[in-house]
């Protein structure tokens, strides 16, 4: 392509000449449309600057650039006022002064602080879509900002291009300049221009529109007279805000913003589509939000209603309004807008949040007449070959040659402002490597998950390498390990035959690998069984354990409950310790029960203990209380030492009449016996 | 003139006192002589006021203010709002504000003309600042460090910055504040310029730990040698007195 001396001479001539780029239509001369010619967008070799990108490179970067460059290169220090944060410099201290007060310098402050690259002016501007600058008189922004970067969609460089060329019409002037402007600006929705070169039997409808119908309309356009009142009106609705706009050629007559809180903050969308969902909150919030949507659409009704006179002398409304905002628009008591010759149009452009200064760019966008820049002849028989392959097409229409066309601006516009177009780069990389994009009967077998068609088809030789639309290839679309493994089973056996990287084929499978792999399955199948029998035989053992354990405890229940002397207590306790010695588990449990028993058995020694003589008893009680154990001993001693017979814990004498030493529980005649008993109890 | 003195063994003073052009703030609880230093050189110019903030004795970072206004964070109490608008002189007006950065002192370094601020300050915030200490508020950082107001110290006559403060940031600094600054330390190499001292026109109090090259440094930027409360007076004189009769 002849284009890559282009761009150059295109933003050189944007910076030098002072000839302005784009103009409003309403600035234009009268004589501006004499005898012009308008070019059929499918043949429209021109160069369609990105207007937004085009007016930012245009003004920022050289003169910064320059400037940055002359101060690192001079090093000695004279009167400047800079940010060193920002990497910019001024002309004046209030302009520094102002800088530092503004959010762009925060942000880099904020950036800088964090360790990441500062971002220009220009690209802050895109970044934060005009939310932080509403410094006029339009609603400050109230809502968050990611909801509304989602909420519109940024403008993708080469979808917009294309539609900008279907929106646009390109005249070529009389001097041999083209020009380009936007079709709503004259045409309705409804309403479509007939090309010369398409003959088609369409003639005669009353729809569209001829060349010469086109032109006269722009000329009455500019020939407008400029003391009567004829409006152009545009209304942005979206997200809580709504601007409204009257013009009058390039001037503002009326103008009013609305912001109120209705999208859900966070979580985005309307609180009443929300409510739609079925799921109505019931928080404070929501209903804020749900009286808010009503107020706000009351106020744009009270609005529209109260500018009846200019929509009665306007001569088109621009709307832009996406789903539900419609309706606050059109759902009115008294439609607003029904005048006859007052035409309702979309805006084709990408709408930010609707401000007073979003209103104004669309309004200069719509209206502007943009110079393109001239391509180089291209020989006829490029064209030629392009018609023609968009004949063999499948699809026949335009689109692929529009595409192309695309694509090849994507190519220039990237290159005249790298910076910018990032997401145009990749398109156009993925576009070079001229790979046809079209769905194979491939790419349906592997999506649908037939193994044995992808085997066949593959077999029959279809290329595994071509994408489809979506630039996906074949395997790429598998969404099943077998269709998987039978791309990698084929690469394996044809490793030769198609280039298997530019078909997305990560590795072969091949014959040993799948055995080693199934060998590998198999060993872990054996190995979880194995683990599997174990721990059932593990659990039946404990099973069996658990149940033994419960009928012994039975067992010892009923003998404790029957025997009722001490002798028989001592020998179901010493039953009891075999138990809790076999089975330590349920130790816990099992001496609950024994500390019950104890107290039982405690009592019936107390009741022997009356009747019997009390040496022999409590040398009886001793024999036990060492087999038992020291809380046996602690109890049926404190038992023993009763109000009855006090009697030194240790050596037996009785207290009666002396003051006995306490210990514990333990009563004892002096201090000697009491370090006795303390170590006896130690031993034990 | 510029004074060494300690706090309770600290020689943090400028995180236990705030000294402006119109009032001075002593925490309260220090050893008389701490407090009777500031006192003995200011007392019969501006009021020395005792108080805390919020119950804490580092009011000196706490707080934020000149000669026009006071700004003290959320948590202070009524009643030490109370005591402070009671103490201090009508002009002073006393503002609470509601910012989750309740340390001002650290977030704000101001004069009676302009002040550095946190960038995270809020919007409101940074309004208040304006309105109530009648300043010009910029956000910016101090060799890349965010919390100004601890990093920098400035009066209206001259200010002094974090050590590692480019040549180019003490310009650009310099040119923004439209007072000559000096990049230095105090207490003996300490680089928390403000929480090692405290400032205004016509005197400075530093750390005991300053040394004598600090303690110049601070006297010549400061311009404090040739400072005196009547020296501001008599400069008005001349301007604003034609002739006697």
């Amino acid at each position: 392509m002849a284009s890559e001396h282009l761009p150059s001479s295109s933003s050189s001539a944007a910076a030098t000449s002072p000839v302005n780029w784009h103009r409003s239509i309403f600035d234009l001369p009268v004589n501006f449309f004499d005898s012009c010619r308008l070019l059929s967008p499918s043949l429209t070799s021109v160069f369609e600057p990105l207007s937004i990108s085009e007016n930012y490179s245009s003004e920022n970067p050289h003169s910064t650039d320059d400037r940055e460059e002359k101060s690192t290169k001079t090093g000695v220090f004279f009167p400047r006022w800079t940010c060193n944060t920002c990497k910019a410099e001024f002309d004046s201290l209030q302009d520094q002064r102002s800088h530092f007060k503004s959010d762009i310098h925060r942000f880099n402050v904020k950036l800088s602080i964090a360790g990441k690259d500062i971002v220009k002016e220009e690209d802050f501007d895109e970044l934060t879509m005009d939310s932080f600058k509403d410094y006029d008189v339009s609603s400050i922004s109230g809502s968050e900002d990611e909801a509304d970067k989602g909420a519109y969609p940024r403008n993708d460089a080469s979808k917009g291009l294309i539609e900008n060329i279907r929106q646009k019409l390109f005249i070529l002037l009389q001097t041999g300049e083209r020009v380009s402007v936007w079709k709503s600006l004259i045409i309705n929705d409804s309403e479509s221009v007939l090309y010369e070169n398409d003959k088609d039997a369409w003639n005669d409808n009353p729809l569209c529109l001829r060349e010469n119908e086109v032109i006269e309309r722009l000329r009455t356009l500019i020939q407008e007279p400029k003391d009567i009142t004829s409006f152009r009106i545009v209304l942005l609705s979206s997200g809580g805000h709504f601007a409204g706009c009257v013009f009058h050629g390039n001037t503002v007559v009326a103008h009013k913003t609305f912001h109120r809180y209705v999208v859900r903050a966070k979580a985005g969308k309307k609180q009443s589509s929300k409510d739609a969902t079925g799921k109505a909150a019931h928080s404070a919030g929501a209903a804020l939000r749900r009286h808010n949507e009503l107020a706000l659409k009351k106020e744009i009704q009270e609005l529209l209603a109260s500018w009846k006179s200019y929509f009665d002398a306007s001569s088109c409304v621009f709307i832009h309004a996406p789903s539900s905002n419609r309706n606050v628009l059109f759902n009115g008591d008294k439609p607003c807008f029904s005048h006859q010759f007052c035409a309702i149009r979309n805006v084709p452009l990408t709408v930010r949040r609707p401000t007073l200064k979003e209103v104004k760019r669309i309004y200069s966008q719509l209206t502007q007449v943009s110079y393109e820049v001239e391509e180089k002849e291209i020989p006829p028989s490029t064209k030629e070959d392009m018609l023609l392959s968009s004949s063999t097409n499948d699809n026949g229409n335009l689109d692929p040659c529009i595409e192309e066309l695309g694509n090849d601006l994507n190519c220039r516009d990237s290159s005249k402002s790298p910076s910018i177009n990032v997401k145009s780069d990749t398109i156009s990389s993925e576009s070079d490597s001229e790979v046809v994009c079209t769905s194979t009967p491939l790419h349906e077998a592997a999506q649908s998950g037939d193994a044995q068609k992808v085997l066949e088809l593959l077999e029959q030789g279809l290329d595994p390498c071509i994408k489809d639309q979506r630039g996906r290839t074949p395997y790429m679309l598998a969404n099943e390990k077998e269709v998987r493994n039978t791309f990698r089973r084929f690469m394996a056996s044809n490793l030769e035959k198609w280039d298997w990287n530019a078909a997305k084929v990560p590795s072969a499978l091949t014959k040993e690998m799948e055995e080693s792999q199934a060998a590998k399955q198999a060993e872990k199948e054996s190995k979880r069984k194995a683990r599997a029998k174990e721990l059932k035989k593990l659990r039946r053992a404990r099973e069996k354990k658990a149940e033994a354990e419960a009928a012994q405890s039975q067992k010892t229940v009923a003998v404790s409950q029957n025997q009722a002397t001490v002798a028989s207590v001592s020998k179901g306790w010493q039953s009891q310790s075999v138990g809790i010695s076999r089975i330590s588990k349920e130790e816990e449990l099992k001496r609950a029960q024994a500390l019950e028993r104890e107290k039982r058995a405690a009592a019936a020694e107390r009741r022997i203990a009356e009747a019997a003589a009390a040496a022999t008893h409590s040398r009886d009680a001793q024999g036990s209380s060492t087999t038992v154990g020291s809380t046996t001993s602690l109890q049926s001693k404190s038992g023993l030492s009763g109000p009855g017979d006090i009697s030194c814990s240790c050596c037996n004498t009785s207290l009666a009449g002396k003051v006995p030493f306490h210990r514990y529980n333990y009563k004892y005649c002096g201090t000697s016996c009491m370090h006795v008993h303390r170590e006896i109890l130690e031993d034990t | 003139m510029a004074t060494r003195l300690q706090f309770e063994n600290s020689c943090e003073v400028g995180v236990f006192s705030k000294l402006t052009n119109a009032y001075c703030l002593v925490a309260i609880g220090g050893s008389e002589n701490f407090y009777s230093t500031f006192e003995s050189e200011l007392a019969d110019v501006i009021p020395v006021v005792k108080t805390s903030i919020a119950g804490t004795r580092i009011i000196g970072r706490l707080c934020a203010g000149n000669k026009n206004g006071l700004l003290v964070p959320h948590n202070t109490t009524d009643q030490e709002l109370q005591h402070l608008r009671n103490s201090l002189p009508d002009q002073v007006v006393v503002q609470r504000i509601e910012e989750k950065l309740s340390a001002l002192g650290n977030c704000i370094a101001c004069n009676d003309h302009v002040a550095l601020t946190h960038t995270d300050l809020d919007k409101e915030t940074e309004e208040i600042i304006a309105d109530v200490l009648g300043v010009e508020v910029f956000r910016q950082t101090i060799a890349g460090n965010i919390l100004v107001g601890s990093y920098c110290a400035f009066s209206n006559r001259g200010g002094l910055v974090h050590p590692h403060t480019s040549i180019e940031d003490l310009d650009e600094l310099s040119t923004l504040l439209q007072v000559p600054l000096v990049a230095g330390t105090i207490n003996r190499g300490s680089e928390v310029i403000a929480a090692g001292m405290t400032v205004n026109d016509w005197t400075a109090f530093c750390g005991s730990d300053t040394t004598a090259t600090e303690l110049s440094v601070i006297e010549s930027v400061f311009k404090l040698r040739e400072a005196q409360p009547s020296a501001i007076v008599d400069e008005m004189r001349k301007s604003l007195i034609d002739t006697y009769v």
